[in-house]
């Protein structure tokens, strides 16, 4: 059906998307013929970004995402994809904390400067309140939920790397970022890595204990992490 | 939380994001390019700017290229900077782009730190010493222009025009360099001063940012630091003489603290540059 892209004609689908459908695939969707998310009773089609790239190279035009008011898209987080109803606006952060429950990241300042927010996108650390949660669409995200039990949250544990722990969710992600890059650091590696997050109790000396030890662990023990 | 709602648009090349932008500015959306993000998202959410639309960069390729054409290298805007870092194809641009911390380099890019509106805009200063030439998109189409033309203390170019990429010749990239970076506490802040030589065609050119409260390439301090009937002890205040601005005066440091600051960094530089003749 996707051969057919005579009368192309471009529709909004009640998502703030803007899709290209020819007439022919147009009625295979109102007939609920084809494998595309359509809400029963109203004209309300969800196109994802996969679909719709096809669906443009196969018309050979361009398709471009646009978002307005709230829109329904998909994330994928800790290997999950999830859908979540979000604006435009809405944060990285907020849309983790508040839409899918996932309160690990933490809002410290909210202005990039404290690293309690600290997630993995596509496996860099980054700082989830100055992300669009729009922008985080295809992308894999690791929040602290999804790398829970690894040697770099065990060596937290162990060393103490924490004292009142608001801040110890952003730096056990960007320490797992760190000895995925560098399995063996130098001091001015971490040192460059970790000036990212901010500890307001100034546990900074548990903290590069607990790194050393993990560093020490997975060199003794050599797994993928 | 950032307040005011707004249509975000994620083109996948230039026309789509031209198409945006006079979409957008036909509806009276006040729309603005979004690369990183990082100062777009922090101001949005402060309320100092209140856009109708964001133009996302990020899926276009051709901003996100890092290439090599002729006797140029082409870097993409959207490159972050710590893909400049690790690529470390024009040393000084690679040092040059070790500002802000680690984890905001993932996020933070190369047109965006040039085209922001935070008065320092370091990562611009080795395009400026390299006279590197800028492809710019714009609903009226496309040009290639040297930054020289188009940076005065900022980018000015046209409304709706879009940096795309930055062509620096590979000339530039061997020259030797100097660079010194003055903060006041932790190396994360904000500078007081950065400044960046370059000794190319056997003579040194110097940009800098964050004394004067915006970057710019020094010609008239240059012109004192090659010529050769000063004596070298006497050319770094004569340099500073030379520059037709005032220093800037804020919480960070004094304009006097600047001055030394500014004063000690050449006389550092022309020792490195004496030593590597």
């Amino acid at each position: 059906m996707l051969k057919h892209w005579r009368n192309l004609r471009r529709e909004n689908d009640g998502f703030g998307h803007i899709v290209v459908l020819s007439k022919e695939l147009w009625k295979n969707v109102r007939q609920r013929r084809i494998s595309l998310r359509l809400k029963t009773g109203k004209r309300q089609l969800n196109i994802q970004p996969a679909v719709a790239k096809a669906m443009a190279r196969q018309s050979k035009k361009y398709l471009m995402i646009k978002y307005h008011n709230t829109v329904s898209i998909f994330l994928r987080v800790n290997g999950e994809n999830r859908e979540v109803q979000v604006r435009p606006a809405d944060t990285l952060l907020q849309v983790l904390r508040n839409h899918l429950g996932l309160t690990g990241a933490k809002a410290g300042c909210e202005n990039g400067d404290c690293g309690a927010c600290t997630v993995l996108l596509d496996g860099r650390p980054v700082k989830s309140c100055m992300i669009l949660a729009v922008e985080a669409e295809g992308a894999e995200i690791t929040t602290i939920e999804g790398i829970s039990n690894t040697v770099v949250q065990r060596a937290f544990l162990d060393e103490a790397g924490y004292q009142c722990g608001f801040c110890t969710p952003g730096f056990i992600v960007n320490a797992f970022a760190l000895l995925r890059a560098h399995p063996d650091p130098d001091k001015e590696t971490i040192r460059m890595w970790l000036e990212s997050n901010l500890c307001r109790c100034t546990g900074y000396e548990g903290i590069e204990n607990a790194i050393q030890a993990a560093v020490k662990v997975l060199k003794s023990t050599n797994p993928k992490e | 939380m950032i307040p005011n709602n707004f249509t975000y648009y994620r083109p996948e090349n230039l026309a789509e994001a031209m198409e945006a932008y006079t979409m957008a500015e036909k509806n009276g959306l006040r729309p603005l390019y979004l690369a990183g993000g990082t100062e777009i998202t922090t101001f949005c959410r402060q309320g100092t700017i209140k856009p109708g639309a964001l133009i996302d960069i990020k899926r276009i390729s051709e901003c996100r290229c890092f290439d090599e054409e002729g006797d140029e290298i082409i870097f993409g805007s959207a490159l972050t900077l710590n893909e400049v870092v690790e690529s470390n194809s024009y040393p000084l641009l690679a040092r040059a782009s070790r500002i802000v911390d680690h984890t905001v380099r993932n996020r933070l890019t190369l047109g965006g730190n040039i085209a922001g509106r935070l008065p320092y805009r370091e990562t611009v200063l080795p395009f400026l010493l390299a006279e590197a030439r800028v492809h710019l998109s714009g609903p009226d189409g496309e040009r290639v222009v040297p930054i020289l033309d188009v940076f005065s203390k900022r980018l000015k170019i046209e409304p709706g025009e879009l940096l795309v990429q930055l062509l620096v010749s590979k000339a530039a990239l061997s020259g030797s360099w100097y660079y010194r970076r003055e903060v006041r506490k932790t190396r994360v802040d904000y500078p007081l001063l950065t400044a960046c030589f370059l000794g190319i065609n056997g003579s040194i050119r110097m940009a800098m940012t964050g004394a004067y409260g915006f970057p710019f390439r020094a010609r008239e301090a240059e012109e004192v630091l090659n010529d050769s009937t000063i004596a070298p002890a006497e050319k770094p205040a004569l340099a500073l003489a030379a520059i037709p601005y005032s220093f800037s005066e804020d919480m960070r440091g004094s304009g006097s603290y600047r001055r030394m600051l500014l004063e000690r960094s050449i006389a550092q530089a022309l020792e490195k540059f004496k030593a590597g003749e």
